[in-house]
């Protein structure tokens, strides 16, 4: 260094450069006749950047040749649509860290604070363990009441979706938008909570089903009383041949609208009319009968057509 | 051997330099073709990456030498190859894509001179034969090398800070808020600094000859 020259050059009687002087030396504008050996050494210092092109490494070279790829991963060929994304954040901070952090800010709060973090995070707990449905019904119910008294938000009420199931289907049924599939279904759903939740309840002896036939929008056409002498068990096989060829009244009169059963079925023509030499084809049903499984319950003849369904 | 002679008459020390003072353009600028190129550098593309190589390698290559870089031809390349894997991560116009390949070279050149102080010294001759360079002819390298030396030594002069600000401004054509970019300082330091630094270089040549 030319520490030991300072006190010659403080000999000399310098102007300080101003910055528009620094300016055009370094942009080789003219600095004054007084910068002149300045400015030649700017214009060589300039011109040790004019050499020639350097020789590339052989990587580089390599670079240049084929090209590369750079630090985004994307191909020369990849279209902007497929360039991923920038990566997901590796990890935050180390779960020892992030405890002291929670046990620092804790203990920063003051008493009240502490109550009224505490009591913020317990109703949180509730209100979201009541979104998920998971409380006992009726802490559900509270909490749904009380959220939907709060806020415009509302819960789904389980219990009255499966009353209303009728109601739906009869609704939808209206507007002829019934899926058979979907409500079949439901119903199996409703059907199987409902014998869950029978299962640990005694039933009533004698009854039988009316009781639950009257909750139905249907209670008003439900008859009083069950005609007695009907096993609960299977029915047995028919003894005689006729009881395959009843015209219906007889089982009409079994079922809980026995009291609006009719005395006889109106004589009307049978539903199509069999062709005058129909042969194999004009058959009564009794000679395919004979092939279907239930051929031991298979009658011996059959009605007249007048005696049949119309 | 460069010998520094004080109380010599002074004569004007370019003479010595094989450059004249006419100045010649540092790079080949590309202008409105710059960003094209650009983009096609960030595909991948080899030709657009030699576009600008050779647009800037002998600027950085320069900065690099008089900045007394061991290697200045293989630091040049490994800067470029830093440049082009981090391309696609770059937007800006020619002169902020110039700052930062400066910006990258300047820290390669920190790197380089922290290694050098952890490491022992060994001799490297100064004037060895560099093979497979481009040069014209022997005569012309042995001058450029000398005018090299003539400028490395002058600028080794100075404080290592105010070394760095005079050589990015004078020789990258930085600004000086580019240059407080790549060295890490306030505009306010930077402009401190090259006022120190050109009165150091001003009184240099006042007081003292030239080198022959």
């Amino acid at each position: 260094m030319s520490s030991g020259s300072d006190h010659d050059a403080e000999m000399f009687q310098r102007t300080p450069i101003d910055d528009a002087a620094i300016e055009a030396l370094c942009t080789g504008g003219d600095a004054g006749a007084e910068l002149a050996e300045l400015a030649v050494f700017t214009d060589e210092l300039y011109g040790r950047g004019a050499g020639s092109v350097p020789t590339p490494s052989v990587a580089l070279a390599a670079m240049l040749a084929e090209g590369f790829f750079t630090e985004k991963g994307d191909l020369p060929a990849t279209a902007a649509s497929n360039v991923p994304g920038p990566a997901p954040q590796a990890a935050g901070l180390p779960k020892w860290r992030k405890r002291k952090m929670i046990g620092e800010f804790l203990a920063g709060l003051s008493v009240a604070a502490k109550a009224t973090f505490g009591i913020s995070m317990a109703a949180a707990s509730v209100t979201a363990a009541g979104a998920a449905g998971v409380l006992p019904d009726p802490a559900q119910n509270a909490v749904s009441a009380a959220v939907e008294a709060m806020t415009p938000f509302s819960f789904p009420d389980k219990a009255s979706d499966k009353a209303d199931f009728g109601g739906r289907v009869s609704t939808d049924a209206t507007d002829g938008g019934v899926d058979g599939e979907v409500i079949s279904e439901e119903a199996k759903e409703n059907g199987e909570a409902n014998r869950a939740d029978d299962a640990g309840r005694p039933e009533a002896p004698g009854q039988t089903g009316l009781d639950k036939a009257n909750e139905t929008p249907a209670a008003g056409r439900v008859p009083t009383s069950v005609p007695a002498g009907k096993p609960a068990t299977a029915p047995s096989a028919p003894t005689g041949t006729g009881s395959q060829s009843s015209t219906g009244l007889d089982t009409a009169g079994d079922t809980p609208a026995a009291g609006y059963t009719p005395e006889s079925v109106p004589a009307g023509p049978p539903a199509t009319t069999p062709p005058a030499d129909a042969g194999s084809q004009s058959s009564t049903g009794t000679d395919t009968a004979g092939d279907t499984p239930a051929v031991a319950y298979t009658p011996e003849s059959v009605p007249p057509a007048s005696g049949g369904r119309p | 051997m460069v010998l520094w002679i004080r109380f010599r008459p002074r004569r004007p020390w370019s003479t010595c330099l094989h450059v004249s003072g006419t100045r010649q353009p540092i790079t080949d600028p590309l202008g409105e073709q710059f960003a094209p190129v650009l983009a096609a550098a960030q595909c991948g593309t080899g030709w657009a990456a030699e576009r600008l190589w050779r647009s800037l390698a002998p600027a950085v290559t320069g900065y690099l030498r008089v900045q007394g870089a061991a290697e200045p031809d293989d630091v040049t390349s490994e800067v470029f190859i830093s440049v082009f894997q981090r391309i696609g991560s770059f937007s800006g116009s020619e002169a902020q894509f110039r700052s930062w390949v400066f910006t990258i070279a300047h820290h390669r050149l920190v790197d380089e001179r922290r290694r050098a102080r952890s490491r022992p010294q060994r001799f490297v001759p100064e004037h060895g034969v560099v093979e497979g360079s481009p040069a014209a002819s022997a005569e012309h390298e042995a001058v450029r090398r000398l005018s090299d030396d003539a400028v490395r030594q002058i600028c080794e002069r100075l404080v290592p800070d105010q070394r760095d600000v005079v050589v990015l401004r004078v020789l990258g054509r930085l600004t000086v808020e580019e240059v407080a970019e790549v060295v890490g300082k306030s505009p306010g330091a930077v402009k401190a600094l090259q006022r120190r630094g050109f009165a150091a270089l001003r009184r240099i040549f006042e007081r003292e000859g030239v080198p022959l």
